[in-house]
């Protein structure tokens, strides 16, 4: 174990103002969690945000003393049968096919809804209102290895980015905050990563690896958030992710060679940070990361 | 015909190098790539574009300058915080994020000047090849889009009418990580859903959610541990919650860096010397051979 650490007031950037660490990849498995959790270790005073509310993993390493969860839900529509007069208007309106109105009645699919509001809003009868429809968790972790927040989607559900809005409102205003994002291009890993001052895109030297940091860094840019890489399994044999950022102007902050130790360590839940022979390594992340941030 | 999809709830799991074994193993097979947003299939069956076609996934607004007085009623009607004010006292203006924008159209449709036009939205593109083990459907999600899913239905779809015209015996899915939208619509209507996981801490927490959410489909689940020899004891936890849930253990496979560089080189594993990991595979190859044989005794 490391002893707690005292942080140094250099290391809080801009007073007043969130500092927010989006920890990201293309491909999945290249080790965001490692990275995420290891770095909010070493940084000590961080606060983790685990946005991968599909399989959050974080709470595992975090280790936390007690948790408290509340339910989060989003506005799916509800008919007044009383009111409606089976028009058929919301049924045009959904633009995602939610609304379906049958001779005698009108369906809802709440899988389809994406909650906008027009249905209920534009109903010529008044008949339309909005009830909760349950998606998963958020959570506040306290008393582990660092300050968690995160969020748990129900199993079956298939909108996962209300719930990775609710969790990034959690995250203070003050303060830096590291954000596990979910694997990815699409939009679970554009609405975690947006509003980042920095985003650690972590691969591995395989072809799968580079050509999903290329996807990656083309969403990464496109956000407007500074990318940075983070190179996991670093002695493979694969292509040179050193060459190709150096080519594209993207700093490496770090790399992680392939050892069945770390992988046995991580496997066990454990942190690399709170190992002798790895707090190095992410100490120097952590000082690489803040300077990319100060920038 | 068989639809097999290969599924893993926590990414890098080892989906991709087993459907690359098990489509260099079996014949008259079609492959499908429904990772659309971090394809990696095609990386190591180097595909031969046949057929492309542009995929529309939704609309999107867009201001018509000269018709918006900027009255600024769209703005607090969007759900997604997509419409914003810019600009100063003198000048404010209102402004689409096309990024944030879901395309329920609520603001063109309430536009007192009908100054907000929807348009349609190129998500992405979906493709036919050919390589050297079948034909194969895949596609490519613009980084940072949405509507994976319905990008997904499509990938199926004509999956499914490829593999008819070919005559195939099974369909090979390469699914995408996670339980969320593109997942489900990978899931929906397989006849057999293989899930890789491995024995770490996360793989066990991440690998309950795609058992319950593939069980929630009725489906019929096989497994597959990869680096089984990493932690035997969580190994052994993962095989007893397969049989507590009714889940089939296909085998496992050993940690191995053989093939772990192997894959680095972008080869399919098949070309490689023989190695425990990949008897392993061969051993899952025939089990799964054998259940689906299970699942329907009268096989068309």
């Amino acid at each position: 174990m490391l002893p707690a650490r005292t942080i140094s007031t250099d290391l809080s950037v801009s007073e007043g103002w969130p500092t927010k660490i989006a920890v990201a990849s293309g491909k999945g498995g290249t080790g965001k969690t490692l990275v995420a959790t290891n770095l909010t270790r070493a940084i000590g005073n961080a606060l983790l945000a685990d946005l991968d509310v599909e399989e959050p993993n974080c709470y595992i390493f975090a280790r936390a003393g007690s948790e408290e969860a509340h339910k989060v839900y989003r506005p799916v529509p509800s008919i007044d049968t009383s009111k409606c007069t089976l028009c058929g208007c919301c049924a045009k309106i959904c633009e995602f096919h939610a609304i379906a109105v049958l001779p005698k009645e009108v369906m809802v699919f709440h899988e389809l809804c994406h909650g906008c509001g027009a249905c209920s809003m534009l109903c010529p009868d008044d008949a339309i209102s909005e009830i909760d429809h349950f998606l998963g968790d958020a959570i506040v972790a306290k008393g582990g290895a660092f300050e968690l927040v995160y969020g748990r989607l129900k199993v079956g559900e298939a909108a996962a980015t209300p719930l990775i809005r609710h969790v990034k409102k959690m995250v203070p205003k003050e303060g830096i905050a590291v954000m596990d994002c979910p694997p990815g291009t699409a939009c679970t890993a554009v609405e975690s990563i947006r509003g980042a001052q920095l985003c650690v895109l972590v691969t591995e030297p395989t072809p799968f690896g580079l050509h999903d940091l290329k996807l990656a860094i083309e969403m990464v840019r496109k956000l407007k958030v500074r990318p940075a890489v983070f190179i996991n399994k670093s002695s493979l044999p694969g292509p040179d992710i050193e060459e190709f950022c150096n080519a594209h102007g993207i700093p490496v902050l770090g790399r992680l060679p392939l050892d069945r130790r770390i992988a046995e360590l991580y496997s066990r839940g454990e942190l690399l940070a709170e190992h002798g022979l790895y707090a190095d390594i992410f100490q120097d992340l952590r000082d690489r990361v803040m300077s990319e941030v100060r920038r | 015909m068989k639809e097999v999809v290969v599924v893993s709830g926590k990414g890098g799991t080892g989906k991709t190098t087993l459907l690359g074994y098990l489509a260099s193993t079996i014949e008259k097979t079609v492959l499908a790539d429904c990772d659309v947003d971090a394809p990696n299939l095609h990386l190591l069956v180097a595909p031969k574009i046949l057929h492309r076609e542009k995929f529309v996934g939704s609309k999107v607004a867009i201001i018509e300058g000269p018709k918006c007085t900027n009255c600024g009623k769209c703005v607090p009607i969007c759900r997604y915080e997509a419409i914003k004010t810019v600009g100063n006292k003198m000048l404010v203006k209102v402004a689409i994020d096309a990024g944030s924008c879901e395309g329920c159209a609520l603001c063109s449709r309430i536009c007192p000047s009908k100054a907000i036009k929807m348009v349609d939205r190129v998500v992405g593109e979906w493709f036919i090849s050919r390589t050297g083990f079948g034909k194969m459907v895949h596609a490519l999600l613009e980084p940072g889009e949405e509507n994976s899913g319905k990008l997904v239905a499509m990938v199926k779809q004509k999956t499914r009418l490829t593999a008819k015209e070919e005559n195939a015996e099974m369909i090979l899915i390469d699914g995408p990580p996670g339980i969320g939208c593109p997942v489900i619509s990978t899931l929906s209507g397989a006849d057999l859903v293989i899930i890789v996981t491995e024995p770490t801490e996360s793989g066990l927490s991440d690998l309950q959610r795609i058992v319950e959410l593939s069980k929630g489909f009725g489906l019929t689940i096989g497994l597959v541990t990869n680096k089984a020899d990493l932690n035997e004891d969580i190994t052994r936890r993962i095989e007893e919650k397969a049989s507590e849930e009714n889940v089939r253990v296909l085998g496992r496979i050993p940690y191995d860096n053989l093939l772990a560089e192997t894959m680095a080189q972008g080869r399919t594993v098949d070309k490689c010397v023989a190695s425990p990991a990949i008897q392993a595979m061969d051993e899952i190859c025939s089990k799964m051979r054998a259940m689906l044989g299970e699942t329907s005794p009268i096989s068309g």
